[in-house]
């Protein structure tokens, strides 16, 4: 008589059902499966399930590692005078890129563009014929 | 020093196997696909330990709650092979366990415990088969002390009743 029976019912169970299911226990324990061929496979499922949704946890910290490095980094800051006279160097410009340049820093051997006027004049005469 | 979760499943692994197989109504695949998923859902987190109980009583738990969504599923399945007429003729069904393992008192338990209701059958075999008490087979059924009582000592007359009716 199991000590369950003692504690807890005060019919004190049934000795022929718990020979009973005694007899039933071990009949069945010789049909269990093997516990280390379970475990091991269920082992390798629950490593495989385990890995899968932390592949997003996984991208999500990637992600966040890569955005903070975006923000942190911070390109160096060019030369002005570089920069001015890359501009000159062009073979068009507008004098809105100059803008980008503060007169400030302006180095004092750049020379200002000169400013250059070209008259045309046409002889609308020699179009007419 | 504390046993490990695998040693915990170790120790109570073949009386395990046999509520597992008697909340599959004795049959072999389903059982073991309940303990294999039961052992998985532990492992991987998804059933906790929260302490409320022993950890046997909670493993049952799992494993009587895991085998009926094993059995809802395969009914649905049986269902759809009856509506659709597909079952193929070497498909491997979902067996009974092979009786001639079994000695002839052990198959008339078995046989008399199918007849018993469920609540019944469930009280009785955790509290004989798996020397569990009252208090515990209640925690691990589900239900409360006072109705786990009642169904062993309703399930203990009608089981001998049972037993004695047969040859």
């Amino acid at each position: 008589m199991s000590p369950a029976h003692d504690k807890h019912d005060m019919d004190t169970g049934n000795p022929v059902l718990a020979a009973h299911f005694a007899r039933l226990r071990e009949s069945e324990q010789l049909t269990a499966p093997a516990i280390t061929r379970r475990l091991a496979v269920t082992e390798t499922a629950a490593v495989r399930q385990w890995r899968l949704p932390s592949l997003p946890r996984a991208a999500a910290a990637t992600a966040i590692a890569a955005t903070v490095l975006v923000l942190l980094w911070q390109p160096a800051a060019e030369d002005p005078a570089t920069i001015y006279l890359s501009i000159l160097d062009q073979q068009s410009w507008s004098s809105d890129a100059l803008l980008d340049v503060s007169e400030a820093l302006l180095p004092a051997l750049a020379p200002e563009p000169d400013f250059y006027q070209i008259d045309i004049n046409f002889d609308l005469d020699s179009y007419a014929n | 020093m504390a046993p490990t979760l695998i040693q915990l499943l170790e120790r109570h692994h073949t009386q395990s196997w046999g509520w597992s197989l008697a909340c599959c109504d004795w049959q072999h695949a389903l059982a073991e696909d309940a303990l294999q998923e039961a052992y998985l859902r532990v492992l991987d987190g998804r059933a906790r330990f929260g302490g409320r109980s022993s950890e046997k009583t909670w493993f049952f738990g799992v494993i009587k709650h895991v085998a009926a969504e094993q059995r809802r599923k395969h009914a649905r399945q049986g269902l759809l092979q009856v509506f659709y007429r597909h079952r193929a003729a070497n498909e491997p069904a979902v067996e009974a366990a092979p009786d001639l393992e079994l000695d002839q008192s052990s198959q008339a338990l078995r046989q008399a415990l199918m007849e018993l209701p469920a609540r019944q059958r469930e009280i009785l075999h955790l509290v004989f088969y798996s020397d569990l008490s009252l208090a515990e087979a209640a925690t691990a059924a589900g239900i409360s002390v006072g109705s786990a009582r009642t169904h062993y000592h309703r399930g203990k007359q009608r089981l001998q009743q049972l037993l004695d009716e047969q040859p």
